[in-house]
């Protein structure tokens, strides 16, 4: 059956009511927002201080830290060298589904490598995984999205890792998202060990040098204003913040710096990311972030870039992945977005058909050895009637 | 006839008249327009064709890279030679050899999907067009939708020179002469053909 259309369109007028509303409350906390982070743009010293006590005492907390740079930085584009290098992994996965006649799961990771100023075209390798049967599996279930999610994650970590080795520097390696783990929903045993191995490869291509930065195209987090709705809180009251309850929410970090990056091109004070649920924050590897506007005159568009803490000791170096990403964003300037990255996606993604064979090479595999195999669900089988839809979908 | 073997590229999609083949673009020195190409059906039998064009796909990554301002020239490197945009050699086919023989008829079967295709020698055009009487003149004649005058003039041009290197220098004004012949009744096409084979050899059209 299609939409209900009368329905629908009957609804619109109280649910652009509803939007008038929301969007003048929001205008008038983030202009309230504003005026605090405007005039708290010199005293980051005092903020830092105020925010490290908190995070020692808050039993969960998650926000911005500036660092030394003044909260109005506003830094043009520095100049590119001739010659870097620059990479990107990313990866895309067959989710395992109880739908299927055969449960199994395959990560699939593109990595692609650009000497810049060599006029050489870039390398590029793939590598496809079929997931052990016995990590499908987590008390007797299918694991879920999350667990699949971390698999991706770790080859594309390992990956750059792996092709990494030997590149002439200053090397910069892109993935899409964010650069720290999110371990939010995930309770599955065994995360803990590839954690760990992810933070080991980011350790070990630190060691190289490899600057590792995490692409978010329209970033929608809020660490400033959590920042300033804890720190709105009384002093003796902080130890008990509770994110649900700040009272700036719904403020995103690209909204409020949208009043700072007018240029295009210019980036912003880089910050650290506190979070009480991250126990490598201590370290060289805690996130940090700035936001770049990769927009044009008149019409910004900020993304965000994470990067490893030990960067940040390197004004050289951000100054590099300052310049290298906007140049990246400018390759494909009609949807600003970077080159390196698409690709490496390209390289990575499924298709349709490469599913349907990677099921029928198992399906001869089973049968080869004997195996039954188990049969499709009718709901998906209708399904595949019905459209040529992905089987997982 | 295993005389060349420079792979040009490998088969797409084929029928008895025409067939077309995909490659890279970092195989694209070989093909020529005009060149004469082989593809063996089975140990006996060889299909002959022309390529009578060439194409270079598209797709969307490339209309936004062609509209950008900025291009690094390795980028222009990958979506040239890493990215899977094939080039696309049509071929028209106009004869076949069986054993020692050589035929410009159209072959008993198309070629099959993924076979390949290799660019003929000299020795090879030499021998196709020397075969018989310019009867796969008429293969190109009669491919209306094709270039027809730029497409006998560029293999007219590389078979002069097979020809000339092997000492047959009468080769070109017989192929010329037939030509005439097989187009007395089409003065449009005619005048298109002598028009290309002046651009080749102005001393003999004058």
């Amino acid at each position: 059956m299609p939409v209900n259309f009368v329905q629908v369109k009957q609804a619109l007028a109280a649910y652009t009511q509803q939007v008038k509303t929301h969007t003048a409350q929001q205008s008038s906390l983030e202009n309230e927002l504003w005026q605090v982070f405007e005039s708290s743009s010199t005293q980051v010293v005092k903020l830092r201080a105020e925010i490290r006590h908190a995070a020692e005492q808050a039993r969960r907390l998650w926000c911005a830290c500036p660092t030394d740079e003044p909260l109005l930085t506003h830094r043009p584009c520095p100049s590119l060298p001739p010659n870097y290098t620059i990479m990107a992994a990313d990866g895309s996965q067959i989710q395992p589904s109880r739908h299927k006649a055969l449960p199994y799961c395959v990560v699939n990771v593109g990595v692609i490598t650009a000497r810049m100023g060599s006029s050489e075209a870039p390398d590029t390798h793939m590598h496809s995984r079929l997931v052990d049967y016995g990590e499908l599996f987590e008390d007797g279930m299918l694991v879920n999205e999350d667990m699949v999610s971390l698999w991706r994650d770790h080859a594309e970590r390992l990956a750059l890792l792996e092709h990494a080795a030997d590149l002439q520097s200053p090397v910069i390696a892109l993935t899409d998202g964010l650069l720290g783990l999110y371990m939010g929903s995930r309770t599955n045993q065994q995360i803990p060990p590839l954690a760990n191995e992810i933070y080991a490869a980011y350790k070990a291509l630190a060691e190289q040098g490899v600057m590792c930065a995490g692409y978010i195209d329209k970033p929608g987090s809020d660490l400033l204003g959590r920042m300033f709705s804890l720190l709105a809180l009384p002093e003796n009251e902080r130890a008990g913040y509770d994110s649900k309850t700040r009272y700036y929410k719904g403020i995103s970090d690209a909204a409020l710096l949208q009043n700072v990056l007018t240029e295009p091109g210019e980036r912003s004070a880089v910050f650290e990311v506190i979070s009480t649920q991250d126990r490598k924050s201590e370290n060289d590897l805690a996130v940090h972030f700035f936001y770049l506007n990769i927009g044009t005159k008149g019409a910004p568009y900020l993304v965000k870039v994470e990067i490893p803490g030990w960067m940040v000791r390197f004004e050289e170096r951000i100054n590099l992945l300052h310049a290298a990403i906007l140049r990246e964003t400018r390759v494909l300037d009609l949807h600003p977005y970077p080159y390196i990255l698409h690709r490496a996606h390209e390289l990575a993604v499924i298709q349709l058909n490469e599913h349907e064979e990677v099921e029928r090479l198992l399906m001869e595999a089973y049968s080869t050895e004997g195996i039954p195999l188990g049969m499709q669900s009718n709901k998906q089988a209708n399904k595949m009637i019905t459209g040529r839809e992905r089987p997982d979908e | 006839m295993n005389e060349s073997k420079i792979t040009i590229g490998k088969l797409l999609r084929a029928d008895n008249a025409q067939f077309v083949a995909g490659c890279r673009v970092s195989e694209l020195d070989a093909p020529a327009f005009g060149a004469l190409v082989r593809v063996e059906l089975n140990e006996k039998i060889d299909v002959y064709g022309l390529i009578a064009n060439i194409s270079i796909a598209d797709d969307g990554l490339v209309r936004q890279l062609v509209s950008g301002v900025s291009l690094p020239p390795e980028y222009g490197a990958d979506n040239r030679y890493n990215r899977n945009l094939p080039v696309e050699i049509s071929v028209l086919t106009v004869g076949y050899r069986e054993e020692l023989a050589i035929y410009h008829l159209l072959p008993p079967r198309p070629p099959l999907s993924l076979d390949t295709i290799y660019l003929c020698s000299p020795a090879e055009l030499v021998r196709f067009t020397s075969s018989g009487r310019f009867g796969y003149f008429r293969h190109i004649l009669r491919a209306f939708t094709l270039p027809v005058g730029e497409l006998l003039a560029a293999h007219l041009k590389q078979a002069q020179t097979a020809h000339l290197a092997a000492g047959n220098a009468q080769w070109f004004g017989e192929a010329a002469r037939e030509l005439i012949t097989l187009l007395r009744d089409d003065h449009t096409t005619l005048t298109n053909v002598l028009g290309a084979l002046a651009n080749i050899d102005p001393d003999w059209v004058a």
